[in-house]
């Protein structure tokens, strides 16, 4: 099914939106919450959660690209209950990793009691990822986004772990200087 | 902000980004029994030296895609993996190339129309179903791939960040380069510099296109604003709204003959 029909199902608010998602987006979804979550259960748990969420914003949603919002809305459950689960044991798994090397990319004048425009934020990010070739902006959605691990990466692309960490590194470092540029040291 | 309250606004980041980098990108077939794999190696050790040299050959892209080399030309991996289960129109069997990771020689398709791509058929893996599949998938020069492109009164422009890059793919002529560099602007600016008219609304000419149609683009599929000024012929602006925000103007400098070479 196209995803333009599976949005009008969900306007309809006929069942069988979810049903369909679940049948084309069901593993796109699932990948992405088991690269957060360590438990399949909980990542499943998410993926759920994640039709229900997609069922409770359309309408008045009418998103362009389905996969796309599916995803985002994976993400972010996934990632709340990673906090959750996660909050007496940090450390573990690529969250944590890829959560530590982006603490390296707050300037350091940050607080974290400091008001933040998350939308302002995002956008900031949107710049400096579009300004990057695209191999680079890849790599750093493939680390940052999908969360896949350094090893993960370098074999996709026929690299070396230690290349890849090693790009990342710099595009950190480059992002820490855009975050200070555009204001982000509150 | 913190590391928590980054990795959370990545999340909101545009759509077209998370979808150029899933990794639901084609694979190379696997599925290839240990003995046969075996036996395949004795074959090509035993083959290699009298196996006559097809129009095709197998080589390492210059960015890590997935390439062919056909006629001498590199061909990438398109970025955004356009393929398709039927043969593309207008595509004829051209030979066979050597894809990395395949035991045998795939097909490959070429049309007078495109020379700018070639289609191989090929085994692909969905990530979603997670299921093998064979699909006709596009190869484009290695100058044109990801490249921004936008045509305006017969002539083309490239998005300035790409034009940055173009010195690694291809030949670039002093004079071109010095336009390249001599940009006054960043490739994205927030304000709209002084002396820039509204000339029209992007059309989409399609993926890793050439584009043909006027203000046709390879990438803008919102009929987004294209601004010119007179006394810049060799700039042009096209306007976004990051996010539904504020308007934001991404910069393009007219092209040299650098993808007539290609």
């Amino acid at each position: 099914m196209e995803d333009h029909q599976i949005v009008a199902l969900y306007w309809a608010r006929e069942e069988l939106a979810i049903t369909e998602s679940a049948a084309k987006y069901g593993g796109y979804c699932l990948e992405i919450a088991l690269r957060i979550l360590a438990a399949r259960e909980d990542a499943e748990e998410c993926v759920n959660d994640t039709w229900l969420r997609a069922w409770d914003a359309m309408p008045p949603h009418r998103p362009e690209r389905l996969d796309t919002f599916l995803g985002k809305i994976a993400r972010n459950l996934s990632l709340d209950r990673w906090k959750r689960s996660n909050a007496q044991k940090r450390g573990q798994g690529q969250t944590a990793l890829a959560l530590a090397e982006l603490e390296g990319c707050v300037p350091s004048s940050s607080t974290v009691e400091g008001t933040l425009d998350a939308k302002a934020l995002t956008e900031c990010l949107d710049r400096f990822l579009a300004e990057l070739p695209r191999q680079k902006r890849v790599l750093f959605v493939q680390r940052y986004w999908y969360l896949c691990s350094v090893k993960d990466i370098a074999a996709r692309h026929s690299m070396g772990e230690s290349a890849v960490a090693s790009v990342l590194f710099r595009l950190r470092r480059q992002l820490r200087d855009r975050l200070e540029k555009e204001g982000f040291a509150i | 902000m913190n590391g928590e309250q980054l990795l959370y606004a990545v999340s909101g980041i545009r759509d077209d980004f998370i979808r150029e980098a899933s990794p639901a990108a084609p694979v190379k077939h696997r599925h290839i029994r240990r003995w046969a794999a075996g036996l395949a190696a004795c074959l090509a050790l035993a083959l290699i030296a009298v196996w006559p040299k097809g129009p095709g050959s197998a080589a390492p892209g210059c960015d890590g895609a997935p390439s062919v080399v056909v006629d001498g030309v590199t061909y990438l991996e398109s970025g955004y993996f356009e393929h398709s289960l039927e043969c593309p129109e207008g595509f004829t069997l051209a030979g066979d190339v050597k894809l990395e990771g395949y035991s045998d020689p795939c097909p490959y398709y070429t049309s007078p129309d495109h020379p700018e791509w070639v289609y191989v058929y090929q085994w692909c893996y969905d990530q979603r179903t997670r299921e093998y599949y064979q699909a006709y998938v596009r190869y484009v020069t290695e100058p044109l791939r990801g490249t921004d492109l936008l045509r305006y009164q017969d002539r083309l422009y490239i998005f300035l960040n790409d034009a940055a890059y173009l010195h690694y793919t291809a030949e670039v002529a002093p004079e071109d380069q010095a336009r390249y560099d001599s940009v006054p602007y960043s490739a994205v600016t927030d304000r709209l510099p002084s002396g820039f008219v509204p000339v029209g609304n992007a059309v989409f000419d399609g993926h890793d296109a050439v584009p043909t149609s006027e203000l046709g683009s390879n990438t803008r599929q919102c009929r987004e604003l294209v601004l010119a000024d007179p006394d810049q012929p060799d700039l042009l602006l096209v306007r976004w709204y990051a996010n539904g925000g504020e308007a934001e103007y991404w910069v393009y400098v007219r092209l040299g003959s650098e993808l007539q070479s290609s």
